[in-house]
């Protein structure tokens, strides 16, 4: 081991440095460092005369952007069946979401699969059939992926 | 505290002032380096010299230690420069000095460094949520950053405040420069706003309080809240919205 960690009063890692750093320290400094493995990061603890190592906490993992869908393409991304379930459903969420369709196709307008308010109404096909009128048009969740990359049925 | 004027002659102290007002350090310093690692100075003349040590920021400011020695030209006398820690993450780096002078980088959240082995020793300002303590200096102890959310950062002789860093009143280094005010960033539009004045020398940087934008802090000085954010040589910086800590470094002044 050539690398020592300086640590506070509850034996947390403030800072590490390698042999030479150290041999340039003040000897009553140099003194409070103590030899440690390699992977000691700042954070890390040295408790009981055990090193538990520092893991920084992963980030976020931000989920993949979705192309844009024409209204051509999320029309073909639903099947036969499922289209003509949407198209006759009296429920107001599907009714709402046939109607945004419509609406992308008189305006020439794309559709963003990214958008919170269209995951949620794919969602919301998806849902059991049971309690609600609207659910069940979309056989299973990986339907809604489907939809949402667009690919043809 | 001891001042180094009151145990060797020929030195500057408090009310002592070297300051030339050129901009430029003075000549007789024949080693800044502010770079983190650990390297080797070898002086070309014999004689007296004064040997500085700042220990990096992170949020607290950065320890100061200072001493009077002999070299021999050409030896080699090993120090290091500490490197700039992250606030709640990892204290700033220790500087020292041939095993003779050391100062202890800021801490990751408050704390500042401290300074030992040698004649003067100070410790560097506390840092909150809001701002960076300045780094500790040969008149005494680092000021402190602003805890408000738009705080400046601390200088050497002033506590940062609310969107204004403190000043330095002091040539805390003995560089030679003259000592500078406390930063101020400018807000110009309602939604927008631009960098006003940075912090001077040994001064805490500033911070505007609709767009959190910051000035950069001069050397030593602590940074304030918010984009642009950037302390000095030993400074701190902010705990939440952080900008960059300052770096440690080394002096070494030929004095006799």
């Amino acid at each position: 081991m050539d690398k020592f960690a300086r640590l506070d009063a509850a034996g947390v890692v403030q800072e590490v440095c390698d042999a030479h750093a150290l041999a340039t320290h003040e000897p009553k400094l140099a003194a409070t460092f103590v030899a440690c493995p390699d992977e000691v990061v700042p954070l890390s603890t040295f408790i009981d005369g055990a090193w538990t190592i520092y893991t920084p906490p992963a980030a976020p993992v931000s989920p993949a952007t979705l192309p844009l869908l024409t209204p051509m393409t999320l029309y073909m991304a639903f099947t036969p069946a499922e289209r003509i379930a949407i198209k006759t459903s009296e429920d107001p969420m599907v009714k709402e979401f046939w109607d945004m369709y419509q609406l992308s196709v008189k305006l020439g307008t794309q559709t963003d699969p990214n958008l919170v308010s269209v995951r949620e109404a794919l969602a919301y096909l998806a849902a059991p059939a049971n309690p609600g009128p609207g659910g069940g048009i979309l056989g299973s969740p990986e339907r809604v992926a489907q939809i949402m990359a667009g690919i043809p049925q | 505290m001891t001042y180094l004027s009151s145990l060797v002659t020929g030195l500057a102290g408090p009310g002592l002032s070297t300051v030339q007002g050129n901009g430029a350090m003075k000549a007789s310093i024949v080693l800044f380096d502010s770079r983190p690692g650990t390297r080797n100075f070898v002086p070309t003349v014999t004689g007296k010299y004064r040997r500085a040590v700042v220990g990096a920021g992170s949020n607290g400011g950065g320890g100061y230690e200072e001493d009077v020695a002999t070299l021999t030209a050409g030896v080699s006398y090993p120090y290091t420069v500490g490197a700039a820690g992250v606030p709640g993450t990892s204290a700033g780096g220790t500087s020292s000095f041939n095993s003779v002078i050391s100062a202890t980088g800021g801490a990751s959240s408050a704390t500042g460094g401290v300074g030992s082995g040698g004649l003067v020793s100070s410790s560097g300002g506390v840092g909150s949520a809001g701002s960076g303590g300045a780094s500790g200096h040969r008149f005494g102890n680092g000021g402190k950053g602003c805890p408000s959310a738009t705080g400046g950062g601390g200088g050497w002789s002033q506590d940062g405040s609310v969107c204004v860093g403190g000043n330095a009143g002091v040539d805390g280094f003995g560089l030679g420069l003259v000592p500078g005010l406390g930063g101020v960033a400018i807000i110009t539009t309602a939604n927008a706003a631009t960098p006003g004045s940075p912090g001077g020398y040994g001064a805490g940087g500033g911070a505007t309080v609709s767009a959190s934008v910051s000035t950069p802090a001069g050397i030593g000085g602590g940074s304030g809240t918010g984009s642009g954010a950037c302390a000095g040589i030993g400074g701190g910086t902010a705990s939440t919205s952080p900008g960059v800590a300052g770096n440690g470094c080394v002096i070494v002044e030929l004095i006799g």
